[in-house]
């Protein structure tokens, strides 16, 4: 993984000092709440129900079994000692009190993490696929290139005060999108051309929240050493022309939509045309010194242990349930990845203890050279563990909770903090999500139904990405009481799709009832292996809605 | 009185008298001039500075600031970046020499970014926002990106 330099480290301590200037001057009444807010947003720092909440980046999604435990000890020393992984790869920290923060800062900095630009107006931590570099069909390892984007991006003196958030995605495996890069305002899929040179498709205005669209193409093939020097045209078009008098109309997705996608690329090649053969193109030392950071670990050369994985499997079924759920193919012959789970009823999806993750971070180091990764699903993942090993790990994860044998099924769910937790919500969301697992508890019957995606979201902000989920949960208010709307279909891969809303919304205690009702519709439509969201492709929400709405209700 | 920084330090002179869109003068001389004064006589050699409103359109006015000595932003809001990218463009593609000066809500906490813009000098809004002002000027010895003090980005430095 990348490590910092003197440079580097710098940066990130004069911030914290920055903030905590910034922090003083705001107690002493020196700096108005309305001036500060931005300024501690750029720093992680939202203020949310019951306290300041702090979100700690987790530069795409990738770190370090020390900077795990750092995380720990802060969330002991300064907090409830439990933290919370995001949909986006962070980290975040319930309740921090505002004059600690500078302190947890300098805590971070001592093992080069930050909070910088995980919040507010201005570029957030660019995402990618939590196998990046491990995946066999990778155009070619994107965390390089995640780097890069995220030194250009930090404290980018001109983009600090955009119309609103802006949000940087990047895939390279050929077929299979995890990092759902088509709901970003970016999404850059790494590509070659027919003469085999690397570069980047390139989408723009892609997003959720209350205006969902999926992003559009604005180049089909941008050359890798022109990657800064496009996203500074696109941001400098989006700076001075995005909508400031709506931060529900801001984002970028607005300005393409308003524009169109010829009037906007237009604009686009304006600007890159001034700057493209710049200072800021990039230089071929600057991608080997960077990529340098992402070279494979000291592999062993070994074969795939098929036969000993299926003895394994035949005497506990259960290992087996969970080495097909929960690991994911290596592109090292005897090697795999696995994906711990936390997802468990009865717990906030993506929440864990600090006991939980100094413990992840004792077995990364034993079975996955000490690198951990945060998935998009709001998991954990040990990315190069031997296959040797995974019976070992197995049983080890079993004891602190984290082998739950339910990853990529309708128990998976993805859900943002809801009314528990934020000041935004419209209605709670982790209650609803307990009770769909508890109603879907049965693993054969999980299993049986395949990969189901099902996010659920408080509020239309869409940070569960209940839109992309093939079920979506949204929490809705309807004169003071919490309801919930259903949509059908949505898809945040490859095949980018918005979901459809079934109806009219319900109350709390309804939803499992209903959930199951629209699985029974597609238990009993599907022909052979097709998946959830074909049979909703095929066959329209007619059915689904037949059923839901019933009137023998 | 304009609690003026420029160039790294308080400047009590301020040569610039604000005047608003309907007074009307006979000459701008010691004058900010409206951009509508610009653009209706862009040869009207006495207007040498101008005042930039957040709804005056950057890409009329600027083709016109071939004898301006000081173009000043007027930040309608503090969250208002627009000027940010102005002003680089300004320096970087206009060639502008002159002085660019933040005016209005901007906050001292924006200064260095908008040094690293372009901006050269600041009328804050009170004296104790210059103070702190020039107190944040240094928070920064190291930074990633090229702006228009320093033309190279750090990979081409490191």
């Amino acid at each position: 993984m990348y490590v910092y330099d003197s440079y580097d480290q710098q940066l990130v301590d004069q911030r914290v000092a920055q903030f905590r200037d910034q922090t003083d001057r705001f107690l002493a009444g020196q700096l108005a709440p309305e001036e500060f807010l931005p300024l501690r947003l750029q720093n992680g720092l939202y203020v949310q129900r019951h306290a300041p909440m702090l979100r700690i980046a987790v530069p795409y999604g990738l770190l370090s079994a020390k900077q795990l435990r750092r995380v720990a000890r802060v969330s002991r020393q300064f907090d409830k000692g439990y933290v919370h992984f995001t949909t986006r790869q962070n980290i975040q920290l319930n309740w921090p009190a505002l004059e600690d923060v500078p302190d947890i800062l300098k805590e971070l900095a001592e093992v080069q993490m930050h909070a910088i630009q995980t919040s507010g107006n201005c570029i957030r931590n660019t995402t990618t696929d939590q196998f990046a570099g491990v995946l066999e069909d990778e155009v070619e390892d994107p965390r390089p290139w995640c780097e890069l984007i995220r030194q250009w991006s930090t404290l980018h003196p001109e983009f600090a005060f955009l119309p609103r958030k802006f949000k940087i995605a990047v895939n390279a495996s050929t077929s299979t999108d995890r990092a759902a890069i088509r709901f970003h305002d970016i999404g850059l899929q790494l590509v070659k051309n027919e003469t085999g040179e690397t570069g980047f498709q390139v989408f723009v205005g892609g997003g959720l929240g209350r205006t969902p669209l999926a992003g559009q193409e604005i180049e089909a093939f941008l050359p890798k050493q022109h990657l800064l020097t496009y996203l500074e045209a696109i941001l400098r078009v989006y700076n001075v022309n995005g909508r400031r008098d709506n931060k529900y109309k801001a984002r970028i997705k607005i300005l393409v939509k308003a524009l169109g996608m010829d009037s906007f690329k237009a604009l686009v090649l304006k600007q890159w045309d001034r700057i493209k053969d710049g200072a800021i193109q990039l230089t071929e030392d600057e991608v080997t010194r960077v990529s340098a950071h992402f070279s494979d670990p000291s592999y062993e050369t070994l074969e795939d242990a098929t036969e000993l994985l299926a003895s394994q499997r035949f005497e506990q079924p259960e290992f087996g349930h969970w080495l097909r759920q929960n690991t994911q193919a290596h592109k090292k012959q005897g090697y795999a990845a696995v994906t711990l789970s936390l997802k468990k009823p009865g717990y906030a999806p993506g929440d864990a203890t600090a006991e939980q993750i100094e413990a992840i971070a004792d077995l990364s180091e034993h079975y996955s050279y000490g690198e951990l990764r945060v998935s998009h699903q709001q998991n954990v993942i040990l990315s190069d563990v031997k296959q040797t090993e995974l019976f070992e790990l197995w049983q080890k994860l079993k004891l602190i909770g984290f082998a739950d044998a339910t990853v990529g099924t309708l128990n998976d769910v993805i859900c943002c903090p809801g009314g528990d937790y934020c000041a935004l919500a419209n209605a709670k969301s982790i209650p609803i999500a307990e009770s769909i697992q508890r109603k879907f508890d049965n693993l054969d019957y999980l299993y049986d139904l395949g990969d189901l995606d099902l996010n659920i979201s408080g509020c239309m902000n869409a940070c569960g990405h209940h839109h992309i989920g093939n079920i979506g949960i949204l929490g809705v208010d309807k004169k003071g009481e919490e309801f919930y709307q259903v949509s059908l279909g949505g898809d945040s891969g490859v095949n980018a799709n918005i979901g459809k809303i079934l109806g009219p919304s319900f109350k709390a205690e309804e939803v499992p009832a209903v959930i199951q009702k629209i699985i029974d519709v597609y238990l009993e439509s599907r022909e052979q292996d097709e998946s959830f969201s074909q049979v909703v492709h095929r066959k329209g929400l007619d059915p689904f809605k037949e059923r839901v709405y019933a009137a023998s209700n | 009185m304009q609690h003026l920084i420029k160039e790294g330090q308080s400047l009590q002179d301020n040569n610039w008298t604000l005047i608003d869109n309907d007074t009307e003068v006979n000459s701008y001389t010691g004058y900010l001039a409206p951009v509508d004064a610009l653009l209706s006589n862009p040869t009207d050699e006495s207007i040498t500075a101008i005042i930039v409103k957040d709804a005056d359109d950057f890409n009329q006015w600027s083709q016109h600031i071939q004898k301006l000595s000081l173009i000043a932003f007027d930040f309608n809001a503090f969250a208002n970046g627009r000027a940010f990218t102005f002003a680089r463009t300004l320096r970087e593609d206009a060639g502008f020499k002159g002085d660019i000066r933040a005016l209005g809500n901007f906050i001292p906490d924006q200064v260095n970014y908008l040094i690293r813009s372009g901006f050269t000098s600041f009328a804050c809004r009170n004296e104790n926002e210059a103070q702190t002002a020039l107190a944040l000027l240094n928070t920064f010895s190291v930074s990633y990106q090229a702006d228009a003090v320093e033309s190279r980005p750090l990979f081409r430095r490191r």
